[in-house]
């Protein structure tokens, strides 16, 4: 149990962090583009907020996050599923 | 590895990301919720069917709002009669206009020009033509 314990924090840290470096965040001072909408590393104005812009990357983010999780659940069970039922066929051939 | 560590790590991994969503949504809503200090306060009071606009200065606009370009505004929405939104399409901003209370959302004029303001919630038969100019002056 301890195990797995430390094997579901490790991967909840690993995944958050994955995650989380993975996508372009909105740094506090905004003075160096890096979110989608405009050109990487670009300098712009400090105080810019572009309401669409923003809203869109929000879209596409929460979007991938939701392709992530819907896909490795789904594969999970497909996989114990698939397990189970070779397991089952070997069982039933002894 | 048994059933139970494969459900762990698929627990970890949804748990992970949903906190990370969590995360991202409140750190959203602080951006767009947040209203900068040097921001100029407009109030904006709908009613059946037009919007009037009135600046700290005491200045009153009815059907036009007029702004200068490269500043921050701060609208505080409020109704006289029933439900409207306060909607300015090119700039993403809505808001309910409510009786009785006050909503507010904040904007960054950028770009000159003539742009829409209309409402977006259906108040009465003449909700369609319940419109008004924004107008971004240099």
């Amino acid at each position: 149990m301890d195990k797995r314990l430390a094997l579901a924090i490790i991967v909840l840290v690993a995944v958050s962090a994955t995650v989380n470096n993975s996508f372009a965040q909105i740094p506090e001072d905004k003075h160096v583009c890096i979110i989608d909408g405009c050109n990487l590393g670009e300098s712009v104005d400090a105080k810019v907020l572009d309401r669409h812009q923003y809203s869109w990357n929000v879209f596409y983010k929460m979007m991938t996050a939701a392709f992530i999780v819907g896909a490795v659940v789904q594969g999970v069970l497909v996989f114990v599923t698939f397990r189970f039922r070779e397991k089952r066929q070997k069982e039933v051939k002894k | 590895m048994g059933h139970a560590t494969l459900e762990w790590i698929y627990v970890g991994v949804v748990i992970a990301i949903l906190t990370w969503v969590g995360v991202e949504a409140w750190t959203g809503e602080k951006i767009l919720e947040e209203v900068p200090e040097d921001a100029e306060t407009i109030k904006v009071i709908g009613q059946q069917w037009l919007w009037t606009f009135e600046h700290e200065d005491g200045s009153v606009e009815v059907g036009k709002l007029t702004l200068k370009v490269g500043k921050t505004y701060k609208f505080e929405v409020t109704s006289k009669d029933v439900i409207h939104a306060f909607n300015i399409p090119s700039h993403a901003i809505l808001i309910d206009a409510v009786p009785g209370r006050v909503n507010h959302i904040w904007m960054e004029t950028t770009t000159p020009g003539e742009y829409l303001i209309q409402c977006r919630e259906y108040c009465g038969l003449l909700h369609y033509n319940m419109r008004a100019m924004l107008i971004i002056e240099e």
